[in-house]
């Protein structure tokens, strides 16, 4: 019963935090059009389930704030007055009081908050309501006459009703059967068949079959798609050598069938335990009108948003950590990017600027893109910037090419804004949008135009866990590289390795890329001077650079293992997985080479 | 006394108060529980046949509880399905509407199971009266 409780908990937090969720959006829109009825209902019916269900659970602090933030949409919705900034913003702060109220309840630290500031604004703001509107308050007297013209018979002694909850107060005044009602209530119901009151037909004959399922048994039921996975490579591997020995068995033929079947089905699997962990980035998404609300009232900005694909799905991982990196570009969209009233108009532009988020797929990748139409990013200033803060030198920064100085926005430490706005400055940097998206195994770009605004463009894989990578060797060892990330191979003779500054580079198609030992890299390196090497071109974004390898052994679909205890930031190394024969082989995170090695590279 | 085999369905949009709804009857010995989301939902699930019992949150999108009452007791098959309706509001105004559109009873979250059974116990004496 206990577990019960606590499942129940944890099932009604996730509940309450979806439905204020959709609060934010529902009061931007409300704020746009006015007085919306419907709007109010909707914002109104979150409030009341969730103080409903708190009530029943006994979280008293989260059924006052609820209560009250109730008790004002209720005076708007039925007393039609119009909505004061001042009743949004206390009613959004109740929002973020119940956020984070659930918060304390969800990490289970016992944290208590101080409502009484926030419940006491209520009240003021109430008041303000009630002093256009009179809440329909039924005089006692009438109480009485209805008690009675509906005869309740007196409760009879209900057990243990708790004397100072006023809601069982009530309940009780209301307990006893409706005597005498039921014969009028048919009359009731005789007379609308008559009137031939609309019946309502349900339209919808179809409802949605959904079920809550506790992610880690989702999670459980991933790792042991990929274990499948592995296990199936495995038997590929044996089957083949099986089949070149027992080539003339009768039974060669069914095992080869079955195998091939179980490869299909295992496929199959793979997609369908994905499409399992995949939302719509709504999810995400729908934070962001608030927040560009809040932003841009704050700054005295005009700016409008539009969201498009919110309907497209991504992978669990990724709603999760998404988020905060969408939020910092925003901001810096709306702080930096977007001009003043002002300027806009002296440059000609619309009085109003506009962010546009996207989402989409595109191959196996998912395409995130924020842009607005603002100033555009300075990139001789970026470079001035850089320089003073030492992260390039003057003859780098004169040789950098537009991309390459724009990549320099993701270096720690670097912010193209002297003081740090209240807004923007918040202890994140760039670097940490870029480490964030790495960590997704996916890359930022940004795309600049002066006077025409400025795109970041994010791109993801679509699934985390089960990758196709390139088997490649270095020395004794054998890792994986994600496929993804990969534009080509080649095979060069030494002569081609040409070296400039003291960087190797190779001229390929009449591009020179940085060319990295891998050996090198990953400081496990034999120096054996072959004649030819094995090159990988990765790709990810703007950023493009070589590595060189001893050997290419070919593709495989893979299951990523974390590897417990190790350092992901630091070691190149994204997890490990297990191959068709039987080998530990690890996959190298591309992101982290491409950031410490290449990005920081002196070149 | 209630047939403890009796269909209940259970409706409200908030899948926590299913749950919790569920559970205080399922403290009462009853074990045929089915859900709905919302009234229009729940009109499907009743034609379908089988249900001795409703039990219904105001409160919800597409077909409110009030509206999902109407359609019950307009309904010439369903008319006399015993109906009791949930609701926060310790509003004698709305309690009063639904009497009038036929509800065999309400309760005001939150409840208790014993408050719940007396409610249903009330419901069901005054039925086979």
């Amino acid at each position: 019963m206990l577990d019960d409780m606590e499942e129940i908990i944890a099932e009604f937090i996730t509940e309450a935090e979806e439905s204020l969720d959709k609060i934010d959006p529902l009061f931007v829109e409300l704020e746009a059009k006015g007085h919306d009825k419907d709007i109010l209902n909707e914002i109104f019916r979150s409030m009341h389930t969730i103080k409903g269900a708190a009530g029943f659970l006994g979280f008293q602090s989260i059924v006052d704030v609820a209560h009250g933030a109730e008790h004002i949409l209720k005076n708007l919705r039925e007393g039609g007055i119009s909505l004061t900034k001042q009743l949004t913003d206390v009613i959004l702060k109740c929002v973020d009081m119940l956020r984070l109220l659930f918060r304390h309840l969800k990490l289970k630290d016992g944290k208590e908050e101080d409502t009484k500031p926030l419940l006491d604004e209520l009240d003021r703001a109430l008041k303000s309501t009630q002093s256009f509107h009179q809440e329909p308050e039924i005089p006692l007297t009438d109480k009485e006459s209805n008690e009675k013209a509906i005869s309740f018979p007196p409760p009879p002694s209900p057990e243990n009703p708790p004397a100072d909850s006023p809601a069982y107060a009530s309940g009780t005044e209301g307990q006893g059967g409706i005597a005498g009602q039921v014969s009028s209530s048919e009359k009731q119901s005789a007379v609308q068949v008559d009137s031939g009151k609309e019946r309502v037909i349900p339209d919808k004959k179809e409802f949605s079959q959904t079920i809550r399922v506790d992610i880690s048994r989702i999670d459980k039921v991933m790792d042991l798609a990929g274990e499948v996975v592995l296990v199936r490579n495995r038997l590929l591997n044996i089957v083949n050598y099986i089949e070149a020995r027992y080539s003339d068995d009768p039974y060669m033929e069914s095992l080869f069938e079955t195998v091939s079947f179980l490869d299909l089905v295992t496929s199959d699997t793979q997609v369908a335990v994905m499409k399992m962990r995949m939302q719509p980035i709504n999810k995400v998404f729908s934070k962001f009108p608030r927040l560009v609300r809040d932003i841009s009232s704050n700054l005295g900005k005009e700016v409008t948003l539009t969201i498009y694909g919110e309907g497209t799905e991504v992978d669990k991982s990724v709603i999760e950590h998404i988020g905060d990196p969408l939020v910092h570009i925003i901001r810096n969209a709306v702080d930096h990017g977007i001009e003043s009233v002002e300027e806009r108009l002296s440059k000609g532009k619309p009085h109003h600027g506009t962010i546009e988020i996207s989402a989409y797929q595109k191959g196996n990748h998912i395409v995130i893109e924020v842009s607005d139409n603002g100033k555009g990013i300075d990139v001789e200033r970026v470079k001035r910037k850089a320089m003073e803060k030492a992260l390039i030198t003057e003859d780098e920064a004169a040789r950098m090419s537009e991309n390459e100085a724009l990549n320099l926005l993701f270096l720690p430490g670097f912010s193209t804004v002297e003081v740090a706005t209240e807004l923007s400055g918040r202890g994140v940097g760039m670097d940490v949008v870029k480490t964030s998206i790495s960590k997704l195994n996916g890359h930022v770009e940004v795309i600049t135009k002066k006077d025409i605004g400025t795109t970041f463009r994010i791109n993801i894989p679509l699934t985390l866990a089960i990758i196709h990578v390139l088997m490649v060797r270095s020395g004794v060892s054998y890792y994986a590289i994600p496929l993804t990330l990969i534009e080509e191979t080649l095979k060069v003779s030494k002569k081609e390795i040409a070296n400039v500054v003291g960087q190797k580079v190779i001229n390929i198609r009449g591009r020179v890329l940085p060319i990295f030992e891998l050996s090198d890299i990953l400081g496990n390196g034999r120096h054996i001077d072959f004649d030819q090497r094995y090159v990988v071109v990765i790709s990810m974004g703007d950023t493009k650079f070589c590595l060189a390898l001893d050997e290419l052994l070919g593709q495989e679909e893979i299951f990523i293992k974390t590897i417990k205890g190790l350092d992901t930031d630091s070691s190149f190394v994204l997890g490990a997985t297990i191959t068709g024969d039987g080998k530990v082989v690890l996959v190298l995170d591309i992101a982290g080479i491409s950031r410490n090695k290449v990005g920081l590279k002196k070149t | 006394m209630i047939d403890h085999k009796t269909k209940i369905l259970v409706v409200d949009d908030f899948s926590t108060m299913r749950r919790i709804v569920k559970n205080v009857l399922k403290q009462l010995g009853f074990e045929n529980i089915e859900e709905a989301e919302d009234g229009l939902q729940a009109y499907t699930k009743l034609k379908a046949g089988g249900f001795g019992f409703v039990v219904s949150d105001w409160n919800m999108p597409n077909m409110d509880g009030i509206s999902f009452l109407r359609a019950v007791r307009n309904d010439p098959e369903l008319r006399d399905m015993p109906f009791l309706m949930v609701t926060a509001e310790a509003e004698k105004e709305k309690v009063v509407e639904a009497i009038k559109e036929g509800v065999n009873n309400y309760i005001v979250k939150p409840f208790t199971a014993e408050v719940l059974k007396e409610k249903m116990d009330r419901v069901f004496e005054k039925l086979n009266k």
